[in-house]
């Protein structure tokens, strides 16, 4: 009884791929034998080898990139991350706490949120804000936190929100520090500030709440809630 | 020994073949001599230089190297046959029909002597008229 050929799956490179070829020709088409490269024959079995070299790098390439361990591409690393519920922390500004004194004795002194600092290293001038008010008291010294980077106010995600769950937007910048994004929606024409949560399911019901995500692409992505969490 | 027939057609719903050895090697010599260097996938030394005349107009230098070239390149493409020799008929180019003809004489395996003739199209050829 004739037994089934096996398959050999480690054939995967031009000369492997060329052989089994030429190997299984032998056994169909007996009264093939010309092996010159001249022979039309063979130049369709060194076409089939090539193509089947370079399907077998990218079947490769994309079962590496399901592995932490191989995968290359950020957009792989990001999407696996998210299979699993961590959120990748995304790129952060840098962070510098300054003192300032207010040298009268009489009155307090304000500084606005988005109040423009700088600091030069290495004759680079860097520039820093603040993000909160802060209010400095008579003959006092307070600590103000500043975020280095350009401050961006007032990016329209969207102006015909329909209020679906779920809904998600990607931030114009793809370079935005996720921990210093606010988002204020505009309801009936009242303006207020929602507030950040870490994932949909820790918003509470009814609560008006979003998350900050860093999506596949690397862009940052704003997301609301479902109607069940927020 | 069975070859693909050239032009690819298919006859009855298999492969037009052929088993006809003149045959055969007539279409393996247009395959070297119609394939460029480089061409081949993964056998760059496949091919003559004879393909790269199309570019440009020869002269009778360039048409001695094309030869000495096309020799070797032929033995080294074909191996059941013996190419004897080969020759350019450089008188067949007309300002009408710039094609230059390519003779190639060869011995079959069981002795017999055969000629093949190619035709490459030239942009013309060099004559005092064309130097400037």
């Amino acid at each position: 009884m004739a037994t089934e050929q096996t398959f050999n799956y480690a054939s995967r490179t031009y000369s492997t791929i060329r052989q089994d070829l030429l190997t299984r020709a032998n056994k169909v088409a007996p009264e093939w034998t010309d092996r010159d490269p001249s022979d039309f024959g063979m130049l369709f079995v060194d076409l089939w080898s090539y193509m089947g070299d370079i399907l077998h790098y990218y079947v490769d390439r994309a079962g590496r990139e399901s592995f932490i361990s191989t995968a290359t591409q950020r957009e792989s690393l990001v999407a696996y991350a998210n299979m699993f519920g961590y959120i990748p922390s995304g790129r952060a500004s840098s962070i510098a706490t300054v003192y300032i004194a207010n040298s009268s004795s009489a009155s307090s002194y304000s500084i606005p949120a988005g109040t423009k600092f700088s600091a030069v290293s290495d004759n680079k001038t860097y520039y820093f804000y603040n993000i909160d008010d802060a209010t400095v008291g008579p003959s006092v010294s307070a600590a103000v936190t500043l975020f280095e980077g350009t401050q961006v106010v007032d990016e329209i995600l969207s102006t015909s929100a329909s209020g679906a769950p779920n809904q998600s937007y990607i931030l114009g910048y793809s370079d935005a520090d996720m921990k210093t994004t606010s988002v204020y929606v505009t309801e009936d024409g009242v303006k207020t500030l929602w507030l950040r949560y870490s994932s949909v399911q820790e918003i509470p019901k009814n609560a008006r709440g979003f998350v900050v995500s860093l999506a596949a692409s690397g862009d940052v992505r704003v997301t609301f809630g479902n109607r069940t969490n927020g | 020994m069975t070859s693909i027939k050239t032009p690819f057609t298919f006859v009855g719903g298999k492969v037009a073949a052929t088993k006809d050895v003149a045959t055969v090697i007539n279409q393996k010599i247009e395959n070297v001599l119609n394939t460029q260097k480089l061409e081949r996938i993964l056998n760059p030394s496949y091919g003559s230089t004879v393909a790269s005349l199309i570019n440009e107009i020869p002269d009778e230098l360039m048409l001695v190297d094309a030869k000495i070239d096309a020799l070797m390149d032929l033995e080294d493409g074909i191996k059941n046959a013996t190419i004897l020799d080969m020759w350019f008929d450089a008188s067949s180019i007309t300002s009408s029909d710039p094609t230059l003809n390519v003779y190639i004489t060869y011995r079959l395996p069981l002795g017999v002597v055969q000629r093949s003739n190619i035709k490459i199209a030239v942009p013309g050829l060099i004559t005092e008229d064309t130097i400037v």
